[in-house]
């Protein structure tokens, strides 16, 4: 599968997400295609935050409840990153 | 197959004013690993407001549409006497539901009534199933007062005679309401003094799910709504409470429901009907628990029949 390159706010998200995945994967393991809730096992608090920590790390408004309801896999993450940061 | 949502709310400040979510965030505040800084809290409440502002239910009806929900009921709360200063009165908090009814056959009305208004509550109440087409009482004990108060009782003597159901809130909810009369059993003895009118325990398929079980269990007119299973999805816990309750004959007894706007940042109502038929194709529920629990027990609770919203109940 060929890697796609991420940007500076995809790396960062990558990154927080590595940290509050509660599967032990590390970065390099982490893929675009995983569910944020079923692979990751991202919980509901543990999502809240990451929105939370998304936007303050790109220093603006990113999501909506509708794009947030959207998100499912890593990948669904870096496009709202990549349409909207 | 039919699908009915038995728990949804109109998503507007009249509605489910501004104090509820403020209690909410706080919660969610305290309950995260961290502190969040003030532009996160700050950011964090306008989100949850955000859920809140679909006051003509446009979101509501699109997503039903996605998901293959044909009805939902909506479910009056009368805030007017714990909430102070709220924008419209609980007359007209019923009126904006039957605006919405006479616009859309997508959608069944709850009326909700403080049984502290007295007679003019109640008069209320019976003007809302009479001349509005409201179809059941939603009773919300959060807001201070047991569904076995014996101020209810005359509305339960009128879903009596009609044959209205009642849904009564359980397990905690906004921290500015209280939760002393939340627990499954307050409904006990309404339960008992009411045999015909079918009771059903908002979220206590999930939340306090085994006293409510049991209650379902050995009841029979109590049953048991499944909102806010989404948490439990989450946690990965949800499939072993379904469990629970089909080792225990429940499955005429439990009710599909989704507490729209509440857990919008979690999944769409799409999302939500299909964690309900993926159990099916997991094995954990027969083609026929699926259809019960999607409309057919609600169906049976509000005399509709499996393809029109008629009813030879409520009218």
């Amino acid at each position: 599968m060929t890697q796609i390159a991420l940007n500076e706010n995809q790396l960062a998200v990558k990154q927080m997400l590595s940290g509050l995945c509660q599967k032990n994967l590390n970065h390099n393991e982490l893929q675009g295609e995983m569910k944020l809730f079923e692979d990751l096992g991202v919980d509901s608090l543990q999502f809240i935050r990451l929105i939370l920590e998304i936007e303050s790390s790109v220093g603006r408004k990113v999501f909506d409840v509708e794009t947030i309801a959207n998100l499912k896999t890593v990948n669904d993450l870096y496009d709202v990153l990549e349409t909207k940061a | 197959m039919m699908i009915i949502d038995c728990h949804c709310h109109i998503a507007s400040r009249t509605v489910l004013p501004p104090q509820f979510f403020d209690g909410w965030l706080s919660t969610v505040k305290a309950q995260l690993p961290s502190n969040l800084d003030a532009a996160q809290a700050q950011r964090m409440a306008e989100l949850l407001r955000e859920l809140n502002e679909d006051p003509q239910s446009v979101k509501l009806i699109a997503e039903m549409e996605s998901a293959g929900i044909d009805l939902a009921v909506l479910l009056v709360i009368d805030f007017g006497i714990v909430y102070k200063d709220l924008p419209i009165t609980i007359e007209e908090v019923h009126l904006e539901h039957k605006r919405l009814l006479d616009r859309s056959n997508r959608f069944i009305a709850f009326s909700g009534v403080d049984p502290r208004r007295g007679k003019e509550g109640l008069e209320l109440f019976e003007k809302a199933v009479t001349d509005w087409g409201f179809r059941g009482l939603k009773i919300y004990a959060p807001c201070g007062f047991s569904p076995s108060d014996k101020r209810l009782f005359p509305f339960y003597e009128i879903c009596s005679a009609r044959n209205l159901p009642v849904l009564t809130h359980v397990g905690p909810s906004s921290a500015t309401l209280s939760f002393r009369h939340t627990n499954p059993l307050g409904v006990d003895t309404a339960a008992l003094n009411f045999p015909n009118v079918n009771f059903i325990l908002g979220h206590a398929g999930v939340t306090l799910y085994k006293q409510g079980g049991l209650l379902a269990q050995y009841r029979p007119n109590i049953y048991l709504d499944l909102s806010g299973f989404q948490a439990e999805v989450g946690r990965g816990y949800f499939r072993n409470i379904l469990k629970w309750h089909l080792s225990r004959g429940l499955s005429r007894k439990l009710l599909f429901g989704t507490d729209w706007p509440i857990h919008r940042f979690f999944g769409s109502q799409q999302r939500w009907v299909n964690e309900i038929r993926n159990c099916e194709a997991a094995g954990l529920l027969s083609a026929e628990d699926t259809e019960n629990i999607l409309s057919g027990n609600m169906r049976s609770l509000l005399g509709i029949t499996a393809r029109s919203n008629d009813t030879n109940s409520a009218k």
